[in-house]
């Protein structure tokens, strides 16, 4: 529940979701959707619940599976909160 | 040039130190300038990775050999590419840290490491698949697990 609320605040608060919206279709094994002239995302296997894509893009693009990319984030987020400590202090931490 | 920092006030820093993080890191994907801070007459295994387009933010990073024997840090293609790596000897690795309230008890990020090519300073945060390396290994308990060499 956690990682949801986390996640909608992320697709709110990020520029790059502002004004997006979502489009829905149906595509079947083997078949792909194009992105941009440059991105191609293909269903390589379905099975079940899960599905196996492929996705060729150009290497600037950053494709991350979403539940590990908003824990990396929220991460990140407490890690440059909560630091009025030196560097000295934590030293001093590690030397026991 | 100067730097506005968040903990060592303003710094005078080399256009050629700074590390370029082309695409960011998740949560700061508009920051894309760090410089490393340390005192230099000290041997610190932690470090600031300090933003240079914001004095607030401001990350401790440590060298993740420092707590943990034989930290496998597998490189892919996608990461060789992005920041031109040619040789593995220009790789420098350094893990995210968190400081909880109860400073002994912080924990580093070795499931998403800080890679940097010492050659031409670019940078990144690696995701790695490993399941052995999670966001938080409790640094002091790692260190004394390697016997605190």
């Amino acid at each position: 529940m956690k990682n949801m609320d986390l996640s909608i605040q992320f697709l709110m608060n990020s520029r790059r979701w502002g004004a997006n919206r979502m489009l829905v279709l149906t595509r079947r094994r083997n078949e792909s959707i194009i992105i941009n002239d440059n991105i191609e995302v293909s269903v390589i296997d379905v099975q079940n619940d899960q599905v196996r894509i492929g996705i060729t893009a150009p290497k600037d693009v950053s494709i991350y599976r979403k539940e590990l990319y908003i824990q990396i984030l929220e991460e990140n987020k407490k890690a440059v909160e909560n630091q009025e400590v030196s560097l000295d202090e934590l030293k001093k931490k590690l030397e026991g | 040039m100067v730097l506005k920092t968040k903990h060592f006030g303003n710094v005078e820093i080399n256009e050629e130190d700074i590390i370029t993080f082309e695409k960011g890191m998740p949560g700061f994907e508009s920051n894309k300038k760090f410089a490393i801070l340390h005192k230099v007459e000290e041997d610190n295994p932690f470090k600031w990775l300090q933003c240079v387009d914001d004095g607030k933010v401001a990350f401790v990073i440590i060298n993740p050999q420092i707590f943990k024997d034989h930290y496998e840090v597998k490189l892919d293609g996608v990461i060789s590419d992005e920041l031109n790596i040619e040789s593995l000897e220009d790789v420098i690795v350094y893990s995210i840290v968190t400081i909880p309230e109860e400073v002994s008890k912080m924990t580093a990020n070795l499931k998403a490491p800080i890679i940097i090519n010492a050659k031409n300073n670019k940078g990144c945060q690696m995701f790695l698949e490993d399941e052995k390396y999670g966001l938080k290994h409790t640094i002091l308990d790692e260190f004394k697990k390697m016997g605190g060499k």
